[in-house]
């Protein structure tokens, strides 16, 4: 237990020690950790107020679906009257309605990830919340296309997050039925041929789910699944939807089916691909839904998912190679403890190998910057950002901000107006979080948009090109500058962050710094605050 | 911002410029010309484009009947989304008429059916065995980065500012033994000069970051002219394409350039035209995917000016899609799609193919185009051809194991 430092602990684990973080963790590293798997699921408080899933397909359509089908009707009607300058204005109308819904759907997404971000900057939780992290990141729903943009940060409230300390079984079904997941992994309409509707629609099934579930999520490319099992899989979830289909009158070409609720995950049973389906050599012959649960419950059972879970750990707590011993204890857990992830974890706390090796991990340029945040103890300017407020507020200016980031945003250059013209507390609350995403963006990985179903990758080649480096470390500089003034003596700062930890080159060039601003831009931007 | 925060950082870098040659990760860095003028840009369509609909057979009899909402209008039919004829049997997506004019100047070359050596569906193992160049799992390193090492130099060793990759992380293809840079808009302030010159102290210090640190600043004093022309680019891929031309048209410039322009998985409603259709919410998809490939072609070409004669452009993607439009109206992962070299010295205007067919017989596992060019043959078609690489580089280092793929002969004109 020598190599047990609380140092490891907040950096390697955690997302580094905000002020007093080290009186909470005394001289109890490894237990601040467990007691942190043990605690019971709570919501933090900062997500109060926002939308869940049904709730967010609702207000989309009173907000946009219902009323575009009436304005084009209208249009329709002014064309065939030949009455051109009606129909002009109503399409100027359908493009403002338009325009309101995306940018609509960018602010709700922004607001989301500032609330996420003063969650991460503030809880006493930390470990906790990378474990939030990497799960999400590993059955992500990025923010990327449209339909399932705005769902993502309600996906990790409402699947991933309850589940970090619990069965991945159950986080697995809790991602494949939630709609974000449906959604972006298309299988909202994919439908079996031989189904009943599927024989008059001619049409059939989407392989998209079924194949990242094998490949992303469970046993890994290497797994030695064939495209038979894709197929096969695909089968056993066709159906797996949500109801309405959209939140367009018009496109809910369904009656609400009895049952069905609004918004929420619902199984077309006159979808689904008939029969028993045989995935990995095994027959399922279940009806509805209970066949593609029963699939994933096994699935999630297996030794070459264990392997792939276990493996995507340790390399993310501990190295880019961890060692074979490790993992194929965390896989043994993992299995013996029927898929639990908070034993999983907790074996890799108790395991030597990542307190063995503090500092051999890069971290994430989001993980980087609220780090910075969280040991300056500077959350977005208003820790609690009430989303209602700020959805009906007039507050055009930082829309339009908002906007211009979102629009194109995995290079967007980012017209930045004059801070003067943000002047109600709402635009400026709105403001600091978009310039916070656009800086985070700026070094290659913007939050909630990660590039696809597989997510960030997670080695230092993936975060060590020399502008995201750069980058880091230039925001580190500007933090520095900003707050110098208050955190008093920097080596004291920098003992307080690294308690008899600190490396004697960035101990001795903060000493010898010539003015306070400039020993703390050493520490932020130091190559070794990029590491963990 | 822009101007006075990258000015800023010119400033900078040239301060910190004696300080980075003493360097041990620059010996020779210095602002001295490479020993060869070609210009390689590496442009990767991530996600899987179809190459049925980047160049559609449109004279193939079952192109109708297998894809249905997939085909635009026939060439020449004057219907308001023709495609663009280029040979009897294929011809270029609707949207895109710039490359249609590059292909009729003789610029733009079309490689049919061809694929990786890859032959499952995964993207993210299918995009890998392109940025490293080989099914070898074992290599993880980009051919690009293999390329870099192998660039006729005069002796001298490979710099940092030979190889770019325009945006903050490096794909993998620029990942290896030899420096690369990165690049992307600067968003804050830069760090002031002494801040900066004890701060390189402590980078120096560390093995792992210190090469990227310095890269960076190398990459920073050659920024001044990738800025000025960015400001009204249409969309991030013509942004990407400015930035790019403005670095590659510096005589000390780098001489390869990659660019990642993603999200071409078309799973659902590929063909949709409109942001938002009338039936449901859905974006957009290829049809504007496409004009941003259109319009970024054409700020590279004209960013690049007289250099654009000594430039090869390398349009390529992980996998093609099935041949069968889906149950969704979109497409899923498939094999074989199309390829495309554009330059000032190709010997272009015409589709290279092997050309099987879409009979049910013709497909592989009755489901993807077939592949019958691997598309390391354009590759290293290219680098023998246009960037003067041995052939012996190009078959031991650079595309190992793959004697067998010969390279392309006559694409460009000599």
């Amino acid at each position: 237990m020598a190599n047990r430092s609380v140092t490891t602990a907040a950096h390697r684990f955690g997302l580094g020690p905000k002020p007093g973080e080290f009186d909470t963790i005394g001289s109890k590293p490894q237990a601040w950790l467990l007691d942190q798997l043990d605690t019971p699921y709570r919501a933090p408080r900062q997500f109060e107020g926002f939308l869940s899933t049904a709730d967010q397909r609702r207000s989309m359509f009173h907000r946009y679906a219902d009323v575009t089908p009436r304005l084009r009707e209208q249009r329709e009607a002014a064309l065939a009257r030949g009455d051109h300058a009606e129909a002009d204005k109503l399409s100027a109308e359908m493009k403002k309605v338009e325009f309101g819904y995306l940018t609509w759907m960018n602010e709700s997404m922004m607001l989301e990830f500032g609330a996420q971000t003063n969650v991460a900057i503030t809880t006493n939780e930390p470990f906790r919340e990378r474990l939030v992290r990497f799960w999400c990141n590993h059955l992500v729903v990025p923010a990327i296309k449209q339909p399932s943009k705005r769902l993502a940060a309600a996906y990790e409230r409402e699947a991933i997050r309850p589940h970090v300390t619990g069965k991945f079984a159950d986080m697995l079904v809790a991602s494949a039925k939630h709609p974000g997941m449906l959604v972006f992994l298309d299988n909202i309409l994919s439908m079996g041929s031989n189904s009943a509707y599927g024989q008059k629609s001619a049409r059939g099934i989407n392989e998209n789910l079924g194949r990242e579930i094998l490949e992303l999520h469970t046993m890994g490319v290497m797994g030695g699944y064939t495209q038979s099992d894709v197929i096969e899989l695909s089968k056993g979830i066709s159906g797996w939807s949500l109801w309405p289909l959209t939140e367009n009158t018009q496109g809910s070409w369904r009656e609400q089916p009895p049952g069905a609720q609004y918004g929420a995950f619902y199984f077309y049973a006159d979808w689904h691909e008939p029969g028993a389906h045989v995935l990995l050599g095994k027959s399922y012959n279940q009806s509805g839904v209970a066949q593609g649960e029963a699939m994933l419950n096994d699935l999630a059972r297996r030794p070459e998912t264990a392997r792939f879970l276990a493996t995507k750990l340790a390399q993310h707590f501990v190295s880019d190679t961890p060692n074979e011993a490790l993992v194929r204890r965390l896989a043994d857990v993992y299995l013996s403890h029927d898929t639990d992830l908070g034993e999983m974890t907790r074996a890799l706390v108790e395991a030597d190998e990542p307190w063995d090796m503090a500092g051999s991990k890069l971290k994430q340029p989001q993980d980087y910057v609220l780090s910075v945040l969280r040991v300056l103890g500077k959350p977005l300017l208003n820790d609690n950002v009430q989303p209602q407020s700020i959805y009906n507020a007039d507050t055009y200016k930082w829309r339009e901000h908002i906007w211009a980031l979102y629009y194109d945003d995995e290079f967007g250059t980012v017209p930045v107006k004059d801070p003067a013209d943000y002047t109600s507390d709402l635009a400026k609350n709105g403001l600091e979080i978009a310039t916070l995403y656009r800086d985070i963006a700026a070094m290659g990985q913007p939050p909630l948009r990660a590039p696809g179903p597989q997510g960030w990758y997670d080695r230092w080649s993936d975060w060590n090109g020399a502008d995201s480096v750069l980058k880091r470390a230039e925001f580190g500089a500007a933090k520095a500058e900003l707050y110098a003034g208050e955190i008093g003596d920097p080596a004291a700062f920098l003992d307080g962050i690294y308690p008899g930890h600190a490396p004697d080159d960035l101990a001795s060039a903060v000493k010898r710094a010539a003015s306070g601003a400039q020993a703390l831009s050493l520490i932020l931007s130091s190559p070794h605050f990029q590491r963990r | 911002m822009n101007i006075s925060r990258r000015a800023a950082l010119l400033g900078i870098s040239a301060s910190t410029l004696a300080g980075a040659c003493a360097s041990r990760a620059f010996p020779d860095m210095a602002f001295a010309d490479a020993a060869t003028d070609k210009r390689l840009v590496a442009i990767f369509l991530r996600g899987g484009v179809d190459g049925l609909s980047l160049v559609p057979p449109y004279a193939e009899p079952k192109l109708k009947a297998l894809r249905g909402p997939l085909v635009d209008d026939m060439p020449g039919s004057g219907g308001p989304n023709a495609m663009h004829k280029l040979d009897g049997m294929f011809a270029l997506n609707p949207d895109l008429p710039y490359f249609h004019e590059m292909f009729l100047s003789g610029e733009l070359l079309v490689l049919h059916s061809a694929a990786s050596p890859y032959r499952e569906r995964s993207h993210f193992d299918a995009q890998d065995v392109i940025d490293r160049g080989t099914t070898d799992r074992g290599l993880r390193q980009g051919w690009l980065n293999r390329v870099v090492g192998r660039l006729p130099d005069g002796g001298r060793k490979a710099r940092a500012d030979l190889a770019l990759g325009i945006g903050p992380t490096l794909p993998l293809s620029l990942r290896g033994p030899e420096p690369a840079g990165s690049w992307s808009p600067p968003v804050q302030s830069t760090i002031e000069g002494d801040t900066f010159e004890r701060l390189t102290g402590l980078y120096r210090n560390d093995a792992n970051l210190s090469a990227p640190f310095l890269n960076a600043v190398s990459a920073g004093k050659m920024s001044g002219g990738a800025n000025s022309a960015m400001g009204s680019a249409e969309s991030p891929f013509e942004e990407m394409a400015t930035v790019a031309a403005a670095f590659l048209r510096e005589k000390a410039g780098p001489r390869i350039v990659t660019i990642d322009f993603g999200n071409w998985d078309s799973h659902s409603d590929q063909n949709a035209r409109e942001l938002i259709t009338p039936q449901n919410q859905w974006p957009g998809r290829y049809p504007s995917f496409y004009r941003k490939l259109n319009s970024g072609m054409r700020a590279l070409k004209t960013g690049l000016g007289s250099t654009w004669q000594d430039t090869a452009v390398l349009i390529f993607t992980e996998f093609g899609r099935t041949v069968r439009v889906n149950g969704t109206n979109g497409t899923d992962h498939g094999t074989a799609g199309a390829a495309m070299l554009a330059g000032g010295a190709v010997a272009g205007g015409r589709v290279i193919s092997d050309w099987r067919g879409l009979a049910p017989r013709d497909l592989l596992d009755d489901r993807d185009l077939y592949p019958t060019t691997d598309v390391r043959a354009l590759f290293k078609a290219t680098l023998r051809e246009h960037m003067g690489l041995l052939d012996t580089d190009i078959e031991m280092t650079v595309f190992p194991q793959s004697a067998s793929i010969g390279a392309l002969e006559g694409v460009f004109r000599t």
